[in-house]
């Protein structure tokens, strides 16, 4: 054995583990991998474009109809937002028939309970990194602003370092949003170390710095103007940040959905973090669209 | 200098061993959701706490054959002693509202995980799902189908899949009578975000669902958490004769309790099926007359209990 060899053989294993622990170093939002795409449409870890269709079978009685007056259940909510509910005034929608009549108030639309509302959804890219949000049911239109040149992140960590949640100027029914795709943990990494991050393992472990297929869309809203989370005009205020996850999955007969889970924090009129999920359906095409209009009532 | 260099041969086989570890990219064992998690109550609490009101399948795509079952239904059922220790399935258990802990077994010698375990305290619902490195044989369609099922998983990047089949017959919701049958399967989508955990329950039923019902259930991770015992034990709560089972004879409506009424729910709407759980059924709504009085509601069902008490006591018709 040439001892020149073993010598540099030594160096060049040294040197790949250090570099493992340079890499491991580094933090998760420092930009992103050789080659990676550089545009958000380009790097889509789920697909989300098309149409889709709100699949109600959870809550039924409070998405589909207008629950009774003051009926607040499962919402964990202060005396102050209480005392705004109890005023819902049902003459505005419908009077006796006020549950059924579908007379709905734009602010039950609001971004905080907007994909929690009976609707269908056409999802498109306005520009590489803008995907738009229409819903036929109250007319509404989002737009989730992903970071140019950044399509990857970590929300949970960019919320702690202030990169989202702050404002991006006037408020609105759908404020403003912020996303990213979030790529599954890597394994045997800290939970902040995503795909795009290598992470490192403690001794003993073989199976480090392993990537994983998947991912999910992660999005941040804010600048919203007061809206209800209930069709019976359950508040939820202008200080309101909105948290949302969405993943794709197929259905034993093939057919393709994905989940949201909405995390609506305020802490002005909830007491804890109000946390529903949804469940839409793809469609072939816009053959059932059916645009319904809100209700604007002078506030 | 043949000892440095014996030395510096050991040091560099090491290293290089050390790197191909580092670079290797199998992935099998993942411990993602294990931990104790709480239900979170913010949607469907109500259903599946003490169990829907009789008479309410608003959103659920059940079939006629499921209707008619479930109207023969009586919640004075759940007083028989028979039935008061009757475990949850697994289609129901994890929408129900109670705390789950979730714990992997890896392999001693591989550490490859082989099972994750879920025990749901109310019933006491202990749950395995067998994972690949298990190797565990698909039980024989002749072996006895169970309240937990045969569930087998395997990780998709961080979204844990389970399939479960080999299912008892059982219900769809508590308290309403809605039934599933013995070839019930269930798949499921685990994953996690933070602290919440999401169970995406897909249940296929050919005889009583007209299409996958698909729930997504949400759980909040507790930090510090245990479980409480779990001993069931009968008792003649309700005081009823011998061999007395509690149930409304076919072709009779269900019993509509005032809290339902309350809800302001179309009684068409209450009779559920796919077409409740799509948007467009809003404007269905609209054109649905307003329900009768709960008084007039309770008057006739006052009338069918006589007539049904009267056909079983044999002096009618």
């Amino acid at each position: 054995m040439n001892f020149r060899f073993i010598l540099s053989s030594t160096a060049m294993a040294v040197a790949l583990v250090v570099f493992h622990g340079v890499l491991a170093a580094q933090g998760p939002t420092r930009g992103q991998p050789p080659g990676a795409p550089d545009t958000a449409q380009k790097a889509a870890l789920i697909d989300l474009t098309g149409y889709w269709v709100s699949v109600v079978d959870q809550d039924w009685r409070f998405r589909m109809m207008t629950p009774p007056k003051g009926d607040y259940a499962q919402v964990p909510l202060n005396a102050a937002a209480r005392k705004i509910a109890d005023a819902f005034n049902p003459a505005l929608y419908g009077g006796a028939n006020y549950q059924t009549s579908q007379i709905i108030d734009c602010r039950a639309y609001g971004a905080a309970a907007l994909m929690h509302m009976p609707t269908r959804l056409h999802i498109t890219w306005v520009s590489p990194d803008v995907l738009k949000i229409e819903t036929d049911w109250g007319g509404q239109t989002r737009l989730l602003h992903f970071n140019p040149g950044r399509p990857y992140g970590n929300m949970e960590q960019a919320l702690r370092t202030g990169e989202v949640g702050t404002s991006h100027g006037p408020a609105s029914l759908q404020g403003y949003s912020v996303a990213a795709w979030e790529q599954p943990y890597r394994l045997n990494a800290s939970a902040f170390q995503r795909g795009t991050v290598p992470g490192r393992g403690g001794l003993g472990q073989s199976q480090i710095d392993v990537a994983q297929p998947g991912g999910n869309l992660a999005v941040v809203t804010v600048d919203l103007t007061p809206g209800w989370l209930r069709r019976n005009g359950v508040p939820y205020s202008s200080r309101t940040r909105l948290i949302e996850h969405y993943q794709t999955f197929e259905d034993p007969t093939g057919k393709q959905w994905f989940d949201v889970t909405a995390e609506v924090i305020d802490p002005e009129y909830l007491t804890t973090p109000f946390v529903t999920s949804a469940d839409f359906q793809k469609e072939p095409d816009g053959s059932k669209w059916a645009p319904h209009a809100c209700k604007q009532v002078e506030k | 200098m043949k000892q440095i260099q014996r030395h510096l041969l050991w040091s560099a086989a090491a290293c290089i061993s050390l790197a191909g570890f580092l670079t290797s990219q199998p992935a099998a064992a993942q411990s993602l959701i294990d931990g104790y998690w709480n239900p979170l109550l913010h949607q469907d609490a109500y259903p599946y706490a003490g169990g829907p009101d009789p008479g309410d399948f608003s959103g659920l795509p059940i079939t006629e054959a499921a209707r008619k079952v479930a109207q023969q239904y009586d919640p004075d059922e759940q007083t028989m002693p028979e039935l008061q220790c009757r475990p949850f399935p697994a289609t129901y258990g994890p929408r129900a509202l109670s705390t789950m802990r979730v714990w992997e077994t890896l392999d001693p010698e591989t550490q490859e995980q082989t099972r994750i375990e879920t025990w749901i305290s109310f019933a006491a619902q202990h749950r395995v799902v067998w994972m690949p490195a298990s190797n565990h044989p698909q039980p024989p369609a002749s072996e006895p189908n169970t309240w937990q099922g045969y569930s087998t998983g395997k990780w998709v990047g961080n979204v844990l899949w389970v399939h479960t089949d080999h299912l008892k017959a059982a219900f769809l919701q508590r308290t309403d009578g809605l039934p599933l049958d013995d070839r019930t399967t269930m798949d499921e989508r685990i994953f996690r975000y933070g602290d919440i955990l999401v169970d995406i329950m897909m249940i296929s039923d050919p005889q009583y669902l007209s299409r996958p019902f698909v729930y997504s259930k949400l759980y909040y991770h507790i930090p510090q958490g245990n479980m409480d015992p779990y001993p069931c034990s009968a008792h003649n709560q309700v005081p009823t004769p011998q061999g007395h089972v509690p149930m409304h004879l076919p072709f009779y409506t269900v019993t509509y309790n005032e809290a339902f009424m309350k809800k302001g729910i179309p009684l068409e709407a209450a009779r559920g099926g796919e077409q409740t759980m799509l948007p467009e059924y809003q404007d269905y709504l609209k054109t649905l007359p307003p329900n009768p009085s709960f008084a007039q509601i309770d008057a006739e069902q006052q009338k069918q209990v006589a007539e049904q008490t009267a056909i079983l006591q044999g002096k009618d018709r």
